[in-house]
């Protein structure tokens, strides 16, 4: 898939994967890659921004850790990342249902 | 990392395109961990080591590109030239030639009649040079804000106290024939954007001496007469021609700074991801 398709939703996924618990860059990229089934051919690179804008925004928070002898950055979702994370499933939910119906084709009702 | 001397390159490009963030050493340390860890994971599967470094990097992506998610995914702060700094580069560009004009216009205000400055012509020219060095003091200002921006707020107090005077000297600027006055701001705040752009080491550094070198030369001349030659009106021809020159080299450090800033490409001009 496209980047720009991913554009707008890299946050709601980004948010869902820490939501299952603490994770650094490279888990959460590799469990994207892993959920998506290679589906997003996006440069892992371009995650890291999102992810320090999420912090930024109040949504995630990090702390760093040593592993294996080399500084290592944890992101963990805040109570406010938490909520947002459920507004955008929410919206994503109804938004996904709406054009399902329309892509399925559901026929004109017909007249009394 | 001998062992990694592909990724050490890489970063060392990145670094480059981060060099300005603050929190640059913290976006390499995790850039670099990334990395590390990718080129065990494909060493795990059966890649050599310099063929695992390659892959983790393409994975990666391009320095630059990614530099530029970085510039393009924050808001304020954040040292990378957008399209306010290019224009802010117009800004100051200018107000180089309004400095000039806005003298020109107060010295042949001068000449057209010292002894009724109130009235018909000379009013009329006396008002044109103050609303054109006000206009260029505006627009010096603006320039500052757009430096200071594509610094991400690098130039600090020195850069604020800069931008201040800027403001002081539009405000005095309308008293256009109080040369000591506005000349003395402008001089002043020349050398204090000079000093701010010298610390922060990124703008072109004859920009920002001729900047400071000209205002200072350009206020200096005018105290220099007014000190030495009381009997000397500040508008008499000597005298500004001394200011002329200050000016003019103030002037080319300004233009210059101006085009620096406006030839920069505009990192919200594009988007990492829809190129992705």
């Amino acid at each position: 898939m496209r980047g720009q398709a991913l554009k707008g939703h890299l946050d709601l996924l980004l948010l869902a994967i820490v939501a299952d618990g603490p994770k650094h860059g490279y888990a959460v990229i590799e469990e994207l890659r892993l959920r998506s089934e290679d589906a997003f051919d996006l440069p892992e690179g371009t995650v890291y921004p999102a992810l320090h804008r999420l912090e930024k925004a109040g949504y995630l928070s990090s702390s760093w850790s040593e592993v294996q002898g080399r500084r290592r950055r944890t992101y963990t979702l805040t109570k406010r990342g938490s909520s947002a994370l459920g507004e955008q499933r929410q919206s994503w939910n109804e938004f996904s249902q709406a054009v399902g119906r329309v892509l399925k084709g559901v026929p004109w009702p017909n007249t009394p | 990392m001998a062992e990694h001397a592909v990724i050490d390159r890489y970063l060392s490009e990145l670094e480059h395109e981060v060099r300005w963030f603050r929190d640059a050493e913290e976006i390499l340390e995790e850039v670099a961990d990334h990395l590390l860890e990718a080129v065990a994971v494909h060493t795990r599967r059966g890649l050599d080591r310099v063929a695992a470094q390659k892959r983790a990097l393409t994975e990666f992506g391009d320095p630059t590109l990614v530099g530029r998610a970085f510039a393009s995914m924050r808001s304020g702060g954040i040292a990378m030239p957008t399209q306010f700094t290019r224009r802010s580069g117009v800004a100051l560009v200018a107000s180089s030639f309004l400095w000039l004009a806005g003298l020109a216009f107060t010295y042949w205000s001068d000449l057209a009649d010292r002894t009724r400055p109130w009235e018909g012509l000379p009013l009329a020219l006396w008002m044109i040079g103050a609303f054109t060095l006000m206009a260029a003091g505006v627009l010096l200002a603006v320039g500052i804000l757009g430096i200071n921006r594509r610094h991400g707020g690098a130039l600090g107090g020195t850069g604020r106290l800069a931008f201040w005077i800027a403001v002081f000297t539009t405000i005095t600027a309308f008293g256009a024939w109080m040369w000591g006055v506005w000349l003395t701001a402008l001089g002043v705040g020349a050398v204090v954007l000079a000093i701010a752009l010298s610390r922060s080491d990124i703008a072109p550094k004859t920009s920002g001496m001729l900047v400071g070198i000209g205002g200072a030369f350009a206020s200096g001349a005018a105290w220099i007469f007014q000190l030495t030659t009381p009997e000397v009106n500040l508008g008499s021809g000597a005298v500004t021609a001394w200011i002329f020159a200050g000016l003019a080299i103030y002037s080319v450090g300004l233009a210059s700074l101006g085009v620096w800033l406006k030839t920069e490409e505009a990192v919200d001009q594009t988007d990492p991801i829809a190129t992705a």
